[in-house]
């Protein structure tokens, strides 16, 4: 038991560990990465420091997926609802159809909206969002079965007892699951939401690629896809933690 | 394919008048975005934003006042008439009636307004075309038409847009005037397609076996969908980025990669990091279709006398394939999104023109890049979900 | 002739099946009983090698089974097994020309096949044959596994409870039909089950496991009346024993003339080809000492007393 724990923790503890150090000490590994950049540019990201820049990709992805998880949630139980049975069919279909659209199409299509800056970022985040949650939590609602429901009834609980005590609890582990998802599509969008000027771990990597620059982009990647990991691997165990309970 | 065993209410209402209160939500946003929201905007050029025309000066013209005449009809009908079909080729003559319409405005609102005044479509544009969409859906879903019809609705209606575009009554919108500038449209698309699916192929060949190993082998599974799950939460700006690099210095060691194509930046980490995406849906959705499998079956197969191949082609392969397939429909929709993200390390495909776009703040430019990758992904799915379907036929 | 010496099958530490001894005569239907778990199956599977005998050996007409490759020796044995496994993907057809394909048949010989056999089950050809099996009801499925199994003209044929998952009904009418096929054809018949009333209405030969080991074999009339103490007497069933032995037996072996018995004018009637058992019920339900025999033409044969079955078993043939 111990032993077991000890290993799942080190797949969330090690990138963990590489990911603060590459945050606060990126600068010892110059020498390493020398070969990487151009002559005379600089081999360690400056114009930001990591930390700030970890801080705002974070902070965009979760209010991002904060009000997505919020609004996606409430319109599955709505649907999911006998007065929102008109509008289920068009729901599903529509989250099915969704998940055809790229997150970079999103992207794109709210500059235009909204101009440059994290607002595009956070819309197509929000948006793109959406769709895992809402269609996990819809997933799970209806994969409560039918006698559970049935012997709730039989218990005299009020449809919104039913909601709270028995269908969103037994849902929860596959909504998180949706959520995770969400999170983690959107760590990789707002990398992508650099290019319309939204702070974030992305213009490290877009600054290499445009100054042909492969310390940067080398750093960006790793501090990125580390992030992603962490992230993963802890939603992961809140995961893991409501299904066994 | 949660669309098929929706049960059409009121089925027993079907000849009456209903009240649908989806329709009648959705004719509600329709009204309010042509009210306020543009349906055209003028622009003095290319990239300075536009001013919205307003309403009553677009009802002087007849093929407007049609397309709202249309209109009306089609937000009454959605509202109040029960029969789906109607409701589906109102809401189709609609929309093609505003292509129509919006082309057909162009040239007398642009007349004096100097050569580099462009007619951009207008977010109202985009929201009644958007909602009509989603009449449209949900007509398509209630009469539970399976994807083989869902399939030849887009493709007449691609094909209607197309043709519009190219009979030239468009011409003097600002998305036509920016594809006229791009010699190279179709090309691209072609080469978006090419990365799109050319890291699909290697992934099946790869996939496939392995996804039948984590069948077979605990260990291997415990071993491989956690490290393929590790590199699908990579993003893909990253994954494009961190492949560069020893592509870069394999290419510097090895002159002779350059000679075949391979260089650092361009098509080469796209299809190789498409490639490791892929991995993922493909092996666990295999190993999820050979676990699904009847253990029933695949004993009386053994114990009619089949070999491990025949059992393999015969029975396992074939009755696995809808999942498989479900799996294959993740990754191509995916690899359509993710070669536009390409476009950034100059993979080529519609990216390059969405980026192209969002560094000019042109808007067309980015619509140009848009538009069709999402076409691209949505009708490869419904492709998909057609073969889906077949593989499907007749088992229940 | 099937004979299985000194079979035996260890699983890891658990020895699934201990030196059994078994000999079945062709032509006959052997019932492999006991609770699940006991071996059974397990013994059924080695066979058709499904499953390899750790030790001894199975011989099919005095051949050593593993003189043949497992998958040939496979075509040539039919086997059924409980929740029919027939093909989704494949037709009634298909299904049932699996093997014939297998053993490349001529396509005239297939289609000629499929034909008889589905003619057999008495299920239409232009009806089932191009069916996909979710179509068909349960009853019709476990026939086309049936079917399917007997298609390459087997000389035996193993079934794995193949009748469990059915309504009782369905149960009891498709029992009858594999034994007048069985009979039929003359092909021999291993069949697993739990369910003793199957195992004593169909088999020639009812053989009891239990934990891997052969506790008793013999025809069932063997078994109901000398059962061997603990497991078998409990199997066969202490108090029904009785009734079971009627059940084997038919009216025809009772037929008295009539005017050797009192009764009344009326008499309700029983058929010379139903069991003792069935015609006790009657004597029970209608409160008469007597009854009359008819044949299937309706032709009165005799009669039939309650003094008779209730002494059957003491002048037993």
């Amino acid at each position: 038991m111990m032993r077991s724990l000890a290993v799942t923790w080190v797949g969330t503890l090690a990138p963990l560990a590489c990911l603060l150090y590459l945050a606060v000490a990126a600068s010892t590994l110059e020498p390493l990465l020398m070969p990487l950049a151009p002559e005379g540019a600089p081999t360690i990201y400056a114009r930001d420091s990591f930390i700030n820049l970890i801080g705002w990709h974070l902070m965009l992805v979760f209010i991002a997926i904060a009000s997505a998880s919020i609004i996606a949630i409430s319109a599955a139980i709505l649907v999911s609802r006998p007065a929102g049975r008109d509008f289920l069919p068009l729901a599903r279909s529509l989250a099915n159809l969704g998940q055809t659209l790229p997150p970079v199409a999103v992207l794109a299509l709210a500059v235009p909206a909204v101009g440059f800056g994290a607002w595009p970022t956070l819309i197509a985040l929000f948006l793109y969002g959406l769709l895992p949650i809402f269609e996990n939590t819809l997933a799970g609602l209806s994969q409560v079965s039918a006698e559970v429901k049935e012997a709730a009834r039989g218990l005299g609980m009020s449809p919104l007892q039913r909601l709270w005590q028995v269908e969103l609890p037994l849902a929860l582990p596959v909504i998180i699951t949706g959520v995770r998802l969400s999170i983690i599509i959107s760590v990789g969008t707002a990398t992508i939401g650099s290019t319309v000027a939204a702070k974030g771990l992305g213009e490290v990597i877009i600054a290499g690629l445009l100054t042909d620059n492969l310390a940067f982009v080398l750093q960006g990647g790793i501090i990125v896809a580390l992030m992603a990991m962490v992230l993963d691997a802890l939603l992961r165990k809140v995961e893991q933690k409501i299904r066994r309970t | 394919m949660p669309l098929v065993s929706y049960q059409v209410p009121g089925a027993s209402a079907r000849a009456g008048i209903t009240f649908d209160r989806l329709g009648a939500t959705l004719s509600t946003l329709t009204l309010i975005a042509l009210v306020l929201l543009p349906v055209v905007t003028l622009q003095p050029n290319r990239i300075l934003p536009g001013e919205g025309v307003e309403l009553e000066q677009l009802a002087r013209y007849p093929t407007f006042m049609l397309f709202l005449g249309l209109l009306i009809l089609t937000l009454t009908g959605v509202t109040v008439v029960s029969r789906h079909w109607i409701r589906l080729g109102l809401a189709t003559l609609t929309l093609l009636a505003l292509v129509v319409a919006t082309g057909s405005i162009a040239s007398p609102l642009l007349d004096n307004r100097g050569a580099f005044a462009r007619l951009a479509l207008g977010s109202g544009f985009w929201a009644i075309g958007l909602l009509l969409g989603l009449m449209m859906t949900d007509a398509v879903v209630k009469m539970g038409l399976s994807a083989r019809w869902r399939l030849v609705i887009v493709t007449v209606c691609l094909g209607a847009i197309v043709s519009v575009l190219s009979s030239g009554l468009w011409d003097h919108l600002s998305l036509m005037l920016e594809y006229r500038n791009q010699e190279r449209f179709w090309a691209q698309g072609g080469r978006h397609l090419l990365l799109a699916f050319g890291s699909v192929l290697p992934a099946l060949l790869i996939g496939v076996p392995l996804g039948i190993g984590c069948h077979r082998s605990a260990a291997l599974r415990t071993f491989m969908i956690p490290l393929l799950s590790l590199l699908q939460t990579i993003p893909s700006l990253a994954m494009f980025g961190l492949l560069m690099i020893p592509l870069t210095l394999l290419t510097q060691a090895f002159p002779v990669l350059n000679e075949l194509g391979i260089r650092g930046i361009g098509a080469a980490p796209a299809v190789l990091a498409l490639f490791l995406y892929s991995l993922l849906p493909i092996v666990s959705n295999t190993a999820a279709g050979f676990d699904g499998l009847n253990p029933a079956v695949i004993d009386a197969a053994r114990g009619m006398g089949m070999n491990a191949r025949q059992r393999l082609w015969q029975v396992q392969l074939p009755l696995a394939l809808p999942v498989m397939l479900s799996g294959l429909r993740i990754v191509v929709t995916m690899n359509i999104g993710l070669v536009a993200v390409a476009g950034l390390i100059g993979g080529g495909g519609y990216g390059t023109y969405i980026f192209q776009g969002l560094g000019q703040t042109a808007t067309d430019l980015v619509l140009l890049g848009t538009l069709p990758t999402i076409v691209l992904a949505f009708v490869a799915a419904l492709v998909i979900d057609t073969l889906i379907e077949f593989s499907r036929k007749e088992r229940g | 002739m099937i004979e299985l010496k000194q079979l035996t099958r260890v699983f890891g530490e658990r020895t699934a099946v201990d030196q059994l001894n078994l000999t079945v005569n062709s032509g006959e239907i052997c019932a492999l009983i006991g609770t699940s778990g006991c071996g059974k199956s397990t013994t059924l599977k080695m066979i058709n090698r499904l499953i390899e005998p750790t030790s001894g050996t199975v011989l099919i007409n005095g051949e050593d089974i593993r003189d043949q490759s497992p998958e040939l020796l496979r075509r040539r044995i039919g086997y059924a097994i409980q929740g029919v496994g027939l093909f989704p993907h494949r037709s009634v057809y298909d299904n049932i020309a699996t093997v014939p394909r297998l053993l490349n048949w001529s396509r005239q010989e297939i289609d000629a096949r499929v034909r008889e056999l589905l003619e057999l089950l008495k299920m239409p050809f232009e009806t089932f044959a191009h069916q996909y099996p979710h179509r068909l009801s349960g009853g019709e499925q476990q026939r086309i596994g049936v079917a399917r199994a007997l298609a390459a003209r087997p000389e035996l044929l193993l079934m794995d409870e193949p009748f469990g998952a059915l309504d009782p009904l369905t149960r009891e009418r498709l029992q009858g039909e594999l034994k007048q096929i069985q009979r039929m054809l003359g092909i021999t018949v291993i069949l697993v089950t739990h369910d003793m009333e199957e195992a004593i209405r169909l088999a020639d030969q009812v053989a009891v496991m239990d934990a891997g080991r052969l506790l008793q074999s013999g025809t069932p009339q063997a078994l109901l009346r000398n059962p061997r103490e603990g497991f078998v007497s409990q199997l066969v069933g202490g108090e029904d024993r009785a009734l079971r032995l009627l059940a084997l037996r038919r009216v025809d072996e009772l037929v008295q003339p009539l005017d050797q018995l009192s009764f009344e004018a009326e008499l309700p009637t029983v058929s010379s080809g139903m069991s003792l058992r069935d015609a006790l019920a009657r004597h029970l339900w209608y409160g008469q000492n007597c009854l009359r025999v008819v044949d299937d033409a309706g032709n009165t044969l005799g009669g039939i007393s309650l003094d008779a079955i209730l002494n059957a078993e003491d002048q037993r043939p």
